[in-house]
């Protein structure tokens, strides 16, 4: 087990900017081009008044997090539930976190769970939720 | 078919999801950091795999024809193996759930995706809410 695998472990907090360029790529290289993330017209005549980031490309990041803590014993198995609770307007700051709440034996392997997330910078909760992988 | 018109266990797809190199850089660029890329020369970053599955059933399901402002309130991701870039990946919705409350309607799809000897390499739910504007 590499050093941050403990109960306990807290992820090292990132803050990242979430800009319109990261949605513009994000809808191109997934095809998801709902106006509502890329046309600030349409946006404006929708309840949020303007543009939000794809939920995806939000939990898209998370998971990059998830890789750059535990590498390739995240990517190569694992499963996330998470609930997206408040828009990510572009421009806007996301602060990832995130905690292994408990490490436990099944099938001659180690099944890590965490609880992970994205908050803004004002607290707001964006996304929360549990990830859990094999190792 | 249209959401709207769907009933539970309508099927949508198989959607065949192959990987461009361009798309997967423009995907890196947007989520990931310089330190990750490297992990990718081989392997799909698998959310990657579930991102062009969504957009696929989102266009499909009619769901910006449907005059309802659409919120993704939830999502689950399974995957079961790392994923070669050079995979081609078949995924099969479904509309497990629709429930009707007040003004909006709940909805949740959930995806298995399957390689070319057809064995389940991941799955994934998604619950997406349709309000009235």
């Amino acid at each position: 087990m590499t050093n941050n695998m403990y109960k306990g472990y807290k992820f090292k907090e990132n803050k990242i900017l979430v800009d319109q360029s990261k949605v513009d790529l994000y809808a191109k290289a997934s095809g998801d081009n709902n106006p509502i993330h890329i046309d600030e017209e349409y946006a404006k005549n929708t309840s949020y008044g303007k543009r939000i980031a794809h939920g995806m490309l939000t939990l898209g990041i998370l998971s990059e997090i998830l890789v750059r803590e535990f590498s390739k014993s995240w990517y190569k198995n694992g499963n996330i539930k998470v609930r997206f609770t408040a828009p990510v307007f572009p421009s806007e700051y996301i602060i990832t976190y995130g905690e292994i709440v408990s490490i436990v034996d099944k099938e001659e392997k180690k099944i890590v769970k965490c609880n992970v997330g994205c908050k803004k910078t004002d607290g707001t909760d964006v996304i929360s939720g549990t990830a859990e992988f094999r190792i | 078919m249209n959401v709207l018109d769907a009933e539970i266990g309508q099927v949508y797809g198989p959607y065949k999801l192959e990987f461009e190199d361009s798309n997967i850089k423009d995907y890196l660029q947007s989520v990931t950091f310089s330190e990750n890329k490297e992990l990718y020369n081989e392997y799909l970053p698998p959310f990657f795999v579930i991102a062009l599955a969504l957009s696929n059933l989102i266009e499909d399901i009619q769901l910006f024809n449907s005059g309802l402002e659409a919120v993704h309130s939830g999502q689950e991701v399974i995957w079961n193996k790392k994923i070669s870039s050079n995979s081609i990946i078949y995924a099969k919705g479904k509309l497990s759930s629709k429930k009707a409350i007040r003004k909006s309607l709940f909805l949740v799809f959930s995806v298995e995706y399957k390689d070319l000897t057809n064995k389940l390499v991941g799955s994934s739910v998604s619950k997406i809410i349709l309000n009235d504007k």
